[in-house]
């Protein structure tokens, strides 16, 4: 019915659960995950508990193991369940029930886990934890995408496609007000080919929730200020921050905004259209996606 | 950047949300809501704290007004803020910052809240509201999605379209009864997201929810051979493997569970059935 990967990226401080499945909108129902406590995916006979109770009992400090021997102990429909989830610490552990459908199964790797039923065979989660292994020098949301693409492409859900979904959560809580510690949370609930769909959108979201570079923005000074300008219709001389934070919002790049300073991204946005910049971020999303 | 419609149904015990936006995947972050509690939508410069605050707030008592006012006084970038709201007991209030991008503003009208900024003018606003009124009597998800699409035809996102949302809450609704969450359905991003909501709805109703008793259509020989003829075409073996189970074995993996009846089929699983079949090449 369904496949998974639940990771973690411990350098980026990035927990993560990508899924697709035969069934609609998976994205509302497997994923689930916390800052500081930890991220899972409940699947087969899915009981959503599994989800706000799991979450529960990382979050009372026990370990990815100690929660799944809680969550599946005492609980008869056990053997029906199916389950992936990491720790704070990034331990991983994958739960396949004795009944659940075949093909079924998972396995979990360093701050990883993979896992299915109702698959193509054994090769769908072998394709997703090896692609995973392999990709380790790619940002951490398109790496979730392309181990999905790679289970999709090994034969996936043996019933067919429908819904997909990728759920991101920075595992160090965010000091902001205004923000929440989901970083990425995408979904494709109805479609026939999900799992391509949802790969397509990340340009979009790393150009529209990504935030900005930091160490390559350009001062709003000098031929940079001329240039910016120039695309907002203004004088150079009038107020160009206000004018760019007008255009960034109708673009949805306000979370690129600085202050006094333009995001080499948005100048290109601004010059070369959102379009060109989508279809260049399209063969590699750029370094620096989210950066912790 | 985007419009909403923030309303509590007395009828069925729900809150709800549903929006539309020109904005990648506006679901993830505007509509906030718990049974019993309340229902919140953050938009324009969104403050996704306002969702936790206000529920929040809502579980202490307070009122729709008094919250917004609260969490409005304590936010420093209020002016760029967009929140409509509805209470525990129904009130709803909505609250729009001067400095949200024109056209900008809100209606609150009884137990419905509705908002937007960006937008083609207030008539957004009140083709929404009246759609609400006009669709009463349907399932409250479907008349929160009405509401969207007359405020699309109304004009909108002045910028265009992207994608939309719908979430409701009701105690004890959701899939294995746990939860609250009644629906939730996304898209994130389409050319006609609002339209392409309102097919999810239809699908949705389709695998989640129990045929009408009086509309089951009897399994007589005529229908049995249509069926049988529609599954061999989908490599299902009914001739061999026998009609119920093959017919059994469909229905698990096309998920509709819910709908079937043994000796019976649904009239929406029969049609579901045929346009599958039909789209079989060759």
């Amino acid at each position: 019915m369904t496949y998974s990967i639940v990771a973690a990226d411990h350098e980026k401080r990035l927990w993560g659960v990508a899924v697709a499945s035969k069934a609609m909108c998976v994205g509302a129902h497997v994923p689930w995950g916390d800052a500081g406590v930890g991220v899972l995916a409940t699947q087969a006979w899915h009981d959503l508990r599994y989800g706000s109770e799991g979450l529960e009992l990382l979050r009372e400090g026990r370990s990815a193991a100690s929660a799944l021997q809680h969550l599946t102990h005492g609980d008869p429909d056990a053997p029906n369940r199916q389950l992936g989830l990491i720790d704070a610490a990034g331990r991983a552990v994958s739960y396949t029930g004795s009944l659940c459908l075949p093909w079924a199964g998972g396995m979990s790797g360093e701050h990883y886990c993979v896992q299915g039923n109702l698959l193509a065979g054994a090769q769908v989660v072998e394709a997703m934890a090896e692609t995973w292994e392999t990709l380790d020098d790619l940002p951490f949301v398109p790496r979730l995408a392309r181990a999905l693409v790679a289970g999709d492409e090994a034969g996936g859900d043996r019933r067919g496609r429908q819904s997909a979904a990728i759920r991101v959560w920075r595992m160090d809580p965010t000091s902001r007000r205004d923000a929440v510690d989901t970083v990425a949370d995408i979904r494709v609930d109805d479609a026939e080919l999900p799992v391509h769909q949802l790969a397509r959108m990340l340009p979009k979201l790393w150009l529209e929730y990504g935030l900005p570079d930091e160490a390559a923005a350009l001062p709003l000074t000098g031929e940079t200020r001329t240039r910016v300008a120039t695309t907002l219709g203004v004088a150079a001389d009038a107020d160009v921050q206000a004018a760019l934070e007008g255009r960034a919002n109708e673009l949805n790049l306000e979370s690129r905004l600085l202050d006094g300073r333009i995001d080499p991204t948005v100048l290109d946005v601004l010059e070369s259209g959102e379009d060109a910049v989508l279809e260049r971020a399209a063969d590699r999303i750029p370094a620096g996606f989210w950066p912790a | 950047m985007t419009f909403s419609i923030v309303a509590w149904d007395g009828d069925s015990g729900s809150w709800g949300v549903a929006v539309a936006s020109k904005c990648l995947a506006v679901g993830h972050a505007v509509p906030w809501g718990s049974a019993g509690i309340g229902a919140v939508a953050t938009q324009a410069l969104a403050n996704l704290a306002y969702g936790r605050d206000a529920l929040a707030l809502f579980g202490n008592g307070a009122s729709a007004e008094e919250a917004v006012r609260r969490i409005v006084e304590a936010d420093e970038l209020a002016a760029q803020r967009q929140v409509g709201v509805v209470d525990a007991g129904g009130r709803a209030a909505t609250y729009t910052g001067p400095d949200c991008l024109p056209w900008a503003g809100g209606i609150v009208d009884g137990e419905v809240a509705v908002q937007g900024n960006i937008l083609a003018g207030e008539q957004v606003l009140t083709a929404m509201l009246a759609a609400y009124r006009e669709a009463t009597g349907q399932p409250f998800v479907s008349r929160l999605v009405r509401a969207l699409e007359d405020g699309e035809a109304a004009g909108g996102d002045r910028r265009g379209k992207q994608s939309a949302c719908v979430r409701v809450w009701r105690e004890g609704a959701a899939y294995g009864g746990g939860l609250d969450v009644a629906v939730d359905l996304r898209v994130d991003d389409d050319p006609e997201p609002v339209a392409e909501l309102g097919r999810l709805v239809e699908l949705h109703d389709l695998y989640f929810c129990r045929p009408e008793p009086g509309t089951l259509l009897d399994l007589d020989d005529g229908l049995r051979q249509e069926v049988v003829a529609a599954l061999t075409a989908l490599d299902y073996e009914p001739d061999r493997e026998g009609f119920e189970p093959a017919f059994e074995r469909w229905v698990g993996t096309e998920n509709f569970e819910e709908r079937y009846v043994a000796g019976k089929i649904d009239p929406r699983v029969l049609e579901h059935l045929r346009r599958q079949a039909a789209a079989v090449p060759g």
